[in-house]
């Protein structure tokens, strides 16, 4: 035990001594025959101290350990105890715990009472978030200045483009932390007790965020040379470190009863989160062309034409040179929550539990201005909206069950729960100017309502566990929801349920289980458009957005032009669209001998989305993941702990293919769905993401005094996508374009290698010395981070290099117990 | 009314089979046969120092009349021994220690409940691990001073022992502090019984999320109807290879539920990507057209960095009113 205690004190200390304490708590364990307890000494105080020295750089590595540079660590540790003897009649004690407290990680909780009376806690938590130690910027850490020089409005794409910004760019490190503070307090009379909890947050640091400035679509043509201009004409992006500041609170009080028959707790919670920086407002470094749009006011984002009655060609003005673009910052909210549960043992073998909840998020923060241009807000004067959401949602949450034990060996549960969410925030329509970081141009006004996204949800659950068998037991289970939302497309879905699952010793030695379930989602009133109803967005299907060639499968021939298209400017949201779920697990546990146990998982769910399988969006995915795990002691010396876990991932989605970049470029298709710009047709994607996991450890009582124990795992991830028929789309005619054409990407790999060498040498009963040894190699490949900050026209890149490292770390420290 | 109906028929058919052990349970005399001798009679025979630990923990506590110690000792958790210690190989009513003479998952989790059934317990009966017969002591262990389980380093490790998809998890190149022993199971989860999904310990998935990620509470102005929904939509909590925890990568992601107009049904393809020629091994710059063989200049960044979110980049909700697109 004193070994333990030594060995989880050190693994505390860092990232390479982590595997130490499963180590600690198998030596325990290890022993040949049990040491009398008298002989034992009992030390209840241990103080670790050292210090270890890494040899590189890694972001990755220090994400959140905090062993983000290379260079010497602090290895601080200690347990502190004082308290009476447990015979002595008397209950005080007093706990002290530090754990890295030489690292940006460290932890430090204690508590201090009389056990049975009243007690109090504290702690203090920290938790480092590296990021990135090579992101680009052309804005300031956490500011919206430009850097080295850059001017406002600079930034093209040819003479000035983003190449031209190549070593202007800022590189900074990009990091979060938290730091918990925690403190908490409990009184007991008899079955009574009562508690507070308070919990405070501060959360400061840099965080990657990236930022568009749009203008409307169209070419312009320079007068001199007849010939377009090189300014950016729809959209560009810049990355920039959003600055993180702020403080989250939580108050929680109790009351619990602990009673033979019943039992209860009454709680109230509230929540508190302020943001402490509203917005982040970046000056625009890109030089846009003035649109040639003939006064007809085009969505900026999409192009397509908004057939919105309030954006009147009055709207459409003139708005000179920008200079900065207002981007929200999460607004402070709060919340109350009261809780309450009961149980109730109606009979030694019956019991019934209600937990019932109540709750109010409030969030009432100022809007900030929609725009950092003042000619953009000059546009706004007039215009009425509300100052602020005064936005509040409403839940209300109850379950009650009942389980009963009728027969000896037979289990029964049944359950109701209702689950609600109800918006109280006002409906009201917004106008407002989607851009305001452009040069000259015109830019439309626009208007939209905000959604409620009011859920009410209804389940029954039923269960029957019974032992058919000595050794095997039979689970059936029936569940069934049926669920009401607000302003999204299937406003009723109901979804039911079937499970079996045997629980068996097959063998005296072997234990396994094999459960089936089988799940049938249905969607009611699917609308694919009515989210978008509700915002008060509609979309015209013309021939020249493409909306009109491709009738959806779905409806009925002779409906009406507007529903029949509905797919197309609407969404087909998965997670509520019908859906077919089978899932199967099995599992086999084998001992054959007391100091050995293999054990295997195997798992496969399959989904399938009956109203996109035949048209857009996800159609299956399926998830199958197989691992065994062996632990086997040798010897009372030796032990061995392996496990190895496969698991693969698949999606199978289809969209549309992008005709408007045809029909721009007056190109035309290949088939599947025919030639031509106006025949849209389907693309199919499919990923295979593929991840292995593997480790192996093992530990070593070499001597009385020295333990040694090697740590390996092996990491292995690897997404492969692969685009089908729907059809490959091949450019005809016209110029090569990339967003027509289909090619492989690369896959994404990620690969890590972790070694472990850790040793403890008992150099007195009392005093250990403590070594360890770490190398990880980290190598990673993703296509989506390969281009460089400045590579890609109309986008400024964080340009992050691949978080590839190989890092090693040896440490060395004194444990000293008393 | 229908429902409540159901539920009192529920009822009913559940409790009339249960009446007559009530009935039987109401009666038992209490249970006899303590020891006079303590724990000191226990630790005389049982006195190596495994079992002698116990002596170190809040269980131990004779002044403490919750705490075993403070009843029959050993006995309060093992039952009456006074036959055991006439006769050794008479083990006593309820044995913990795993082999042959260990006590059922019902007698050994019978005596935890007899005092910590208020609580995290109220709703362990019928919880996913009680249905799967799990022992408390089959995670706790009642006699080291630190029970590794509410240890936050190595409680992770008592989990994955059943769950080894979760540990997998905890290795991808995206994951959640667990392994760092930042944040753990029980962070996130009650193991004892939740009335809300997957053992969660708040009510909904959001809500437990929240407790952390507090920025993403809202209501915002602009609501994105699935995140409000479930951030199971878009993450996966325990480990991805995908940045950020997500399901999938953007802009597949988003592209399963959007595909309405030019740039939303965009493919992201190989074609946008820049690619390692002979000329420019680093592939900066260049695309290959798959059908001529020719290079040119990448000009989509929606196939780069974070996808759509480029652009979208508060997609969690704005409070901009010119953030409906939660572009700002």
């Amino acid at each position: 035990m004193k070994a333990t205690a030594s060995l989880t004190a050190l693994a505390t200390a860092g990232l390479f001594l982590l595997p130490f304490a499963a180590a600690a708590e198998d030596s325990f364990e290890l022993t040949d025959a049990p040491p009398k307890a008298a002989d034992t000494p009992v030390y209840r105080n241990e103080v670790t101290a050292g210090s270890m020295w890494q040899s590189n750089t890694s972001a990755y590595f220090g994400r959140y350990t905090g062993l983000e540079d290379k260079g010497w660590y602090a290895i601080g540790d200690l347990k502190l105890h004082a308290g009476d003897a447990w015979d002595s009649g008397e209950t005080g004690y007093a706990d002290l715990v530090g754990t890295n407290l030489g690292l940006d990680s460290r932890t430090i909780n204690g508590k201090f009472g009389q056990q049975g009376t009243w007690g109090i806690t504290f702690g203090y938590d920290q938790i480092p978030y590296w990021q990135s130690n090579s992101f680009h910027s052309v804005f300031g850490d956490g500011n919206g200045g430009l850097v080295n020089g850059v001017r406002p409005g600079s930034v093209d794409n040819v003479a000035t483009g983003p190449n031209s910004l190549n070593g202007r760019l800022a590189t900074y490190n990009v990091g979060l932390e938290r730091q918990i503070y925690t403190a908490g307090g409990k009184y007991q009379i008899d079955d009574w007790t009562v508690a507070v909890t308070v919990r405070h947050e501060h959360k400061d640091g840099l965080k990657e965020n990236s930022h568009p400035w749009v203008t409307n679509p169209g070419m312009s043509i320079n007068p001199a040379t007849g010939q377009p201009n090189q300014n950016i004409t729809t959209a560009a992006i810049a990355y920039f470190a959003e600055p993180v500041d702020y403080d989250s609170d939580r108050y929680d009080v109790s009351a619990t009863y602990n009673g033979q028959r019943v039992q209860a707790v009454l709680t109230y919670v509230f929540m508190n989160y302020t943001d402490n920086i509203a917005t982040w407002d970046g000056t625009n470094p890109f030089l846009f062309s003035a649109a040639t749009t003939g006064g007809v006011s085009y969505s900026p984002l999409t192009g397509y034409r908004y057939s919105n009655p309030n954006q009147a060609a009055s709207d459409i003005a003139s708005v000179s040179a920008a200079t900065s673009s207002r981007y929200s910052l999460p607004p402070s909210n709060s919340a109350h929550q009261i809780k309450a549960q009961v149980g109730y043992n109606l009979t030694p073998t019956t019991r019934i539990n209600a937990n019932l909840q109540y709750g109010l998020m409030y969030q009432n923060e100022g809007y900030p201005e929609i725009s950092g241009n003042p000619n953009v807000l000059k546009l706004m004067q007039g215009v009425n909206n509300p100052s602020s959401l005064d936005g509040a949602y409403q839940t209300a949450f109850a379950n009650i069950a009942i389980t009963s034990r009728p027969l000896t060996g037979l289990d029964l549960r049944a359950a109701y729960t209702l689950d609600d969410r109800e918006a109280l925030t006002a409906h009201n329509r917004y106008s407002f100017y989607l851009n305001d970081g452009v040069n000259p141009t015109n830019i439309g006004r626009a208007s939209a309502t905000n959604l409620r996204l009011s859920n009410t949800v209804n389940k029954i659950a039923l269960e029957a566990n019974y032992r058919i068998l000595p050794e095997t037991k039979l689970l059936l289970g029936y569940n069934f929801a049926s669920s009401h939302r607000t302003d999204t497309l299937s406003g009723d879905v109901t979804e039911s349920a079937m499970t079996a699952k045997v629980r068996s010793h097959l063998l005296e030695d072997l234990f396994g289980t094999v459960s089936y379930q089988h799940s049938d989602r249905w969607a009611g009133n699917y609308n694919r458009n009515n989210t978008f109803s509700v915002l008060n967005i509609y979309y015209t299907p013309t021939a020249a957005n493409n909306l009109i060639a491709y009738p959806n499968p779905l409806v009925p021939t002779g409906t009406s032009t507007q529903q029949a298209f509905l797919p197309y400017y609407g969404l087909y949201d998965y997670f509520l669209s019908s859906r077919v779920r089978d899932e199967f697990k099995a599992t086999a546990d084998w001992s054959p001998l007391e100091e050995m146990n293999l054990s295997i998982v195997a798992k496969m769910n399959y989904d399938y989305y009956p109203q996109s399988a035949q048209g857009l969006g996800l159609k299956s995915n399926n998830n199958f993941v197989i691992g065994p795990d062996l632990t086997y002691q040798f010897s009372p010396t030796v032990g061995l702990h392996a496990f190895y876990e496969y698991q693969k991932i698949f999606f199978n989605q289809n969209n549309l293919v992008n005709n408007a970049i045809c029909n721009a470029n007056g190109q035309s298709l290949t088939p599947p769905r025919g030639s031509g710009c106006l025949q849209n047709g389907v693309w199919n994607m499919r990923t295979n993401d593929v991840s292995q996991t593997a480790g192996v450890t093992l530990t070593w009582q070499a001597l009385d005094d020295l333990k040694v124990s090697a740590d390996y795992n092996f990491v292995y991830g690897n997404t492969n996508y692969a685009f089908a028929d729907g059809g490959l789309f091949f450019v005809t005619t016209g110029a090569p374009n990339a967003n027509l054409m289909i090619a492989p990407l690369p896959n994404v790999q990620a690969m890590m290698n972790t070694f472990t060498l850790r040793g403890e040498y008992k150099i007195r009963e009392n005093i250990s010395l403590l070594a360890g040894y770490t190398f990880e190699k980290l190598s990673y490949k993703d296509y989506a981070t390969t281009v460089g900050s400045t590579q890609i026209s109309n986008a400024l890149m964080p340009g992050d290099t691949w978080p590839n490292n190989a890092v090693q770390i040896v440490g060395a420290a004194i444990s000293v117990r008393w | 009314m229908r429902k409540i109906l159901l539920l009192g028929s529920l009822a009913a058919v559940l409790l009339l089979p249960a009446l007559p052990a009530w009935a039987a349970g109401a009666s038992a005399p209490e249970a006899q046969g303590y020891t006079e001798g303590g724990p000191k009679l226990c630790l005389g025979c049982h006195d190596d120092a495994k079992v002698a630990e116990i002596l170190l923990t809040p269980h131990a506590v004779k002044g403490d009349p919750h705490s075993p110690f403070g009843q029959h000792g050993c006995e309060s958790c093992h039952g009456p021994a006074e036959e055991h210690t006439q006769n050794r190989f008479n083990p006593p009513p309820v044995v913990m220690k795993k082999g042959p003479r260990q006590s059922s998952v019902e007698a050994r989790n019978e005596k935890c409940l007899s005092c910590h059934q208020a609580g995290l317990r109220m709703n362990w009966q019928g919880s996913q691990h009680a249905n799967n017969d799990v022992a408390c002591n089959d995670c706790h262990r009642v006699h080291v001073r630190k029970d590794p389980v509410m240890v936050k380093l190595t409680q992770p490790a008592v989990c994955f022992t059943c769950h080894p998809e979760q540990r997998a998890d905890s290795y991808k190149f995206s994951h959640h502090p667990i392994r760092e022993a930042k944040v753990v199971c029980s962070d996130c989860h009650n193991p004892m019984g939740s009335p809300g999904p997957k053992l969660l310990k708040e009510v909904t998935v959001n809500e437990t999320c929240y407790n952390c990620h507090p920025e993403r509470r809202g209501p915002f102005l602009w609501e994105h109807p699935p995140v409000r929904d479930s951030c199971l939509n878009c993450h996966t909590p325990h480990g991805s290879t995908q940045p950020r925890l997500l399901k999938m990568r953007p802009s597949f992601l988003c592209q399963e539920c959007h595909g309405l107009s030019t740039h939303q049904s965009g493919i992201f393809s190989g074609a946008q990507v820049p690619q390692p020629t002979p000329s420019n091994p680093s592939g900066v710059r260049t695309l290959k057209n798959p059908l001529t063989g020719t290079y040119g200049a990448v000009t989509n960044f929606r196939a780069f960095g974070r996808g759509c979110e480029n652009c979208h980049s508060n997609i969690h909700g704005s409070n901009s009113p010119a953030g409906m697109f939660f572009t700002r």
